[in-house]
């Protein structure tokens, strides 16, 4: 393959990552609040975008509102399940709660084939679909607001936990949740507020991939394990290492696709993620985490 | 000192038996029952429609009670069970069309590759936890399909592969529903009266400590890396069987039957059943299959159906049906219907416990109290330890006098604070040996250099200290810590 098709991977793999790295700070956010981790984070991709889709394309709204609708409605589904589904089950243990949040994104993803089919739908671009060519190869101003969205939410985020009473609220309801309430914090409320973000978060990386891949009901649970695996390698419970892993995530891929048959995507990003396992827990960014128990 | 707890345990142990021994003999024929109904059925009343979905019953009572050993025993978040149910059936396939050995081989060799393939990634994978682990035995599932898929010359990619012919065991087809169903159902069955009878030994009990806290059963001696293996292998082992099975019955094979969702099924199945008895296999896995195959006329409505009953489970009956409800949903039912009692103090034992039940509350609550073997000893001085540490010594009237143990020179650092200085200390056996101090002269810090120093990584406790000399002495006494008994509010600080 010529230099410029390796490029024009290479630009693909940075718009994918970037996605997996915004789906791997919606694990991140509700983790570093309340050590739940959200296997349903996944179908809160799916939802976003098929959302918009139903209130763009079905009901006429302008982008402008459907966008935001859908990650209104989304947020509301994030937090049902938390105070009908999490809250109850996270007294059990933390093993039932986890197969809770896998039971939670089964549900959302069987109703969204019920609404919505088998066939994936797509979404209208931020704006156009223009591609510039930079050097030979073609870039998708979809692609730069993607990455532009992920770098932002970071900001947002790193700046939430570092600069706010809010953020750090939120962190101590985590570390200690019976010493956070005794300082007068109300770990509920900061942990419904995670959830809310996340799935905020969720909706938007939907959304913002909608115009560029198809989502159909079976994509939530794909992309919500490549943003997991991408948590994972930049280091659990980090903001930063999630982005990171992202990005490392999908350039790998993408490369792996200029190699080797595209059937093997999947198989590449979870052999990387046995690799980085076995060597580096701790992740690229060698994150430190609370052991549980 | 090794004997106490022992005897107590096995005081206890008696005694419950005996309270139970009425209801122990009931479960017995009911358990008997089961199995008559089961293998006695289709003598009475031949139905090829129940016949078939009975089998499909029985081979998920096999991944069910595979799940219930990895899930439910030794509380390991794995979904591997689906990859290896794959791994056995297309190696049975494989082996038997591609190079054409009796279809018996076939079946021993797809439950060795399950094995195999569990026991190369095992050690790795099951250092992971929780969700690490569910992670990537979940990824171990796509790689599966993935390769399932695109090795297309081989597996016959997402068409699957076919002809798989009937098993044949010295000259005798099964290739019929009815021998079939003996088939998946016999072995389902020995399976469980396996799994049933090792678990009630020391490897149950080990599984179930390592459930309950991993780091407190590793300071107890049970070596967790290798339980936590076996009972992976072991779980791979009975998949792969389950998975041969699966295509010498069906004939045909394709990826679809190994899925996310086929990981997931079983689990529900377990749920339904409870995890404390492998005999709710049964029951998860005859009532989830019927129910299957009831919404087959409304496929798209399975997957909402499945994740409904998971949540429905998890959220009121999270040890089984048969368990009934949470004991802080029961007590609420209760103040709900204003009867009369607040339930046992072991119920509220229990809401503490949550997942286990309310007998092997009583017997850890029995342990601790016998202090009355220890109380009427005469105590010599043992020599002071660091001017805060003393530890007394008392010969209990045993003859050895080899050394359990040896400390030579501990001291534990941590930032600026001194919490262990330089201490040495000898037990001997047939010695009862007392560490005492007031608060904070570091007797816990000196017990988790003891006890952890088989893992000195974790938490890093020891690594501040210099590495005792005793430590490396002790490893190779095998079992390690047969003397090693604690009792402690937290094992993690």
């Amino acid at each position: 393959m010529s230099i410029s098709q390796w490029l024009q991977l290479l630009v693909a793999g940075i718009t994918a990552g970037a996605v997996y790295g915004l789906i791997g700070l919606g694990y991140v956010t509700v983790f570093r609040t309340s050590r739940v981790v959200n296997m349903a984070q996944g179908s809160f991709v799916m939802l976003g975008a098929l959302l918009t889709y139903s209130f763009f394309s079905e009901l006429g709204w302008p982008f402008w509102l459907a966008a935001p609708a859908a990650i209104l409605v989304v947020v509301g589904v994030s937090l049902l399940m938390y105070t009908v589904v999490i809250a109850p089950i996270m007294k059990v243990s933390l093993v039932a709660m986890i197969l809770a949040t896998i039971g939670v994104g089964l549900l959302l993803e069987n109703l969204a084939l019920l609404r919505w089919g088998g066939y994936g739908k797509s979404v209208p671009f931020f704006t156009g679909d223009t591609p510039f060519i930079v050097g030979g190869v073609a870039i998708r101003p979809q692609s730069l607001w993607v990455l532009a969205l992920t770098l932002a939410v970071l900001a947002l985020l790193h700046s939430l936990s570092n600069y706010t009473l809010l953020g750090k609220r939120m962190t101590a309801s985590a570390s200690n949740p019976v010493a956070a309430g005794l300082c007068g914090v109300s770990t509920r409320t900061m942990v419904l507020l995670a959830f809310g973000l996340s799935a905020a978060i969720g909706a938007l990386g939907g959304i913002a991939i909608g115009s560029l891949n198809p989502v159909s009901y079976l994509s939530g649970g794909i992309f919500g394990l490549n943003g997991f695996v991408a948590a994972i390698l930049g280091g659990w419970g980090s903001s930063a290492g999630a982005v990171v892993g992202g990005l490392t995530l999908g350039v790998t891929q993408a490369v792996a696709i200029g190699v080797l048959p595209a059937g093997y995507k999947d198989a590449i990003a979870f052999l990387l993620l046995l690799l980085i396992l076995y060597f580096r827990p701790s992740g690229l960014l060698n994150v430190k985490t609370a052991d549980l128990e | 000192m090794s004997a106490e707890p022992a005897a107590v345990q096995a005081r206890g142990a008696g005694a419950a038996r005996a309270r139970r021994g009425l209801r122990f003999r009931w479960a017995t024929l009911f358990k008997v029952m089961v199995v008559a109904a089961l293998l006695g059925w289709p003598l009475a009343r031949e139905s090829l429609y129940t016949l078939s979905v009975m089998t499909t019953a029985g081979l998920f009572t096999i991944l069910t009670i595979s799940v219930g050993l990895v899930l439910g025993q030794a509380g390991q978040l794995s979904f591997g069970h689906s990859a290896f149910y794959g791994i056995g059936a297309y190696t049975a396939a494989l082996t038997v069309s591609e190079l054409e050995l009796p279809t018996a081989a076939g079946l021993l060799a797809a439950a060795a590759a399950s094995g195999l393939v569990a026991l190369l990634i095992g050690r790795p994978v099951l250092s992971l936890r929780y969700f690490y682990l569910a992670l990537a035995t979940i990824g171990l599932g796509q790689i599966f399909l993935v390769l399932v898929i695109e090795l297309r010359d081989l597996t016959g990619g997402a068409q699957g592969f076919a002809p798989v012919p009937p098993l044949e065991v010295a000259g005798f087809e099964f290739d019929t529903y009815l021998r079939q169903y003996y088939l998946v159902w016999i072995v389902a069955l020995a399976f469980l009266l396996f799994t049933q009878r090792a678990l009630k030994f020391r490897v149950g009990r080990s599984l179930r400590a390592l459930a309950t806290s991993e780091i407190a059963a590793s300071t107890l001696g049970v070596r967790t890396p290798n339980w936590k293996l076996l009972a992976f292998v072991t779980s791979a082992v009975y998949c792969g069987t389950a998975g041969a099975l699966f295509a010498f019955v069906t004939g045909a094979i394709s990826p679809t039957s190994f899925s996310f969702n086929a990981a997931v099924l079983p689990v529900i199945m377990m749920l339904i059943g409870g995890a404390e008895t492998a005999w709710g296999a049964i029951a998860g896995a005859v009532i989830m299959t019927w129910v299957g195959n009831s919404l087959s006329g409304a496929q798209q409505y399975s997957g909402l159906v499945y994740s409904v009953i998971m949540l429905l489970l998890l959220l009121f009956v999270p040890t089984g049906l048969l368990n009934g409800l949470r004991p802080d949903h029961r007590a609420r039912l209760r103040r709900l219907l204003r009867r009369e009692g607040r339930g046992q103090p072991a119920e509220c034992a229990l809401a503490a416990e949550q997942e286990r039940s309310a007998e092997q509350c009583e017997t850890r609550l029995a342990l601790p109290l016998e202090p009355a073997a220890y109380a009427g000893l005469p105590v010599p001085a043992g020599e002071p330890e660091g001017g805060l540490l003393a530890a007394l010594t008392s010969r209990a009237g045993a003859n050895g006098e080899k050394p359990l143990l040896q400390i030579e020179h501990v001291s534990v650092d941590f930032g600026g604070l001194r919490a262990v200085n330089d201490v040495s200390l000898e037990v001997r056996e047939g010695h009862v040996t007392a560490l005492i101090g007031p608060n904070g002269a570091g007797k816990t810090t000196l017990f988790n250099v003891i006890a952890t120093c088989r893992s000195p990584a974790r938490a890093g406790w020891c690594s501040a200290a210099p590495r005792p000399p005793a430590c490396s002495r002790l490893t190779p006494l095998g079992w390690g810590w047969p003397v090693l008994s604690r009792t402690s509010r937290s094992s993690r600080t």
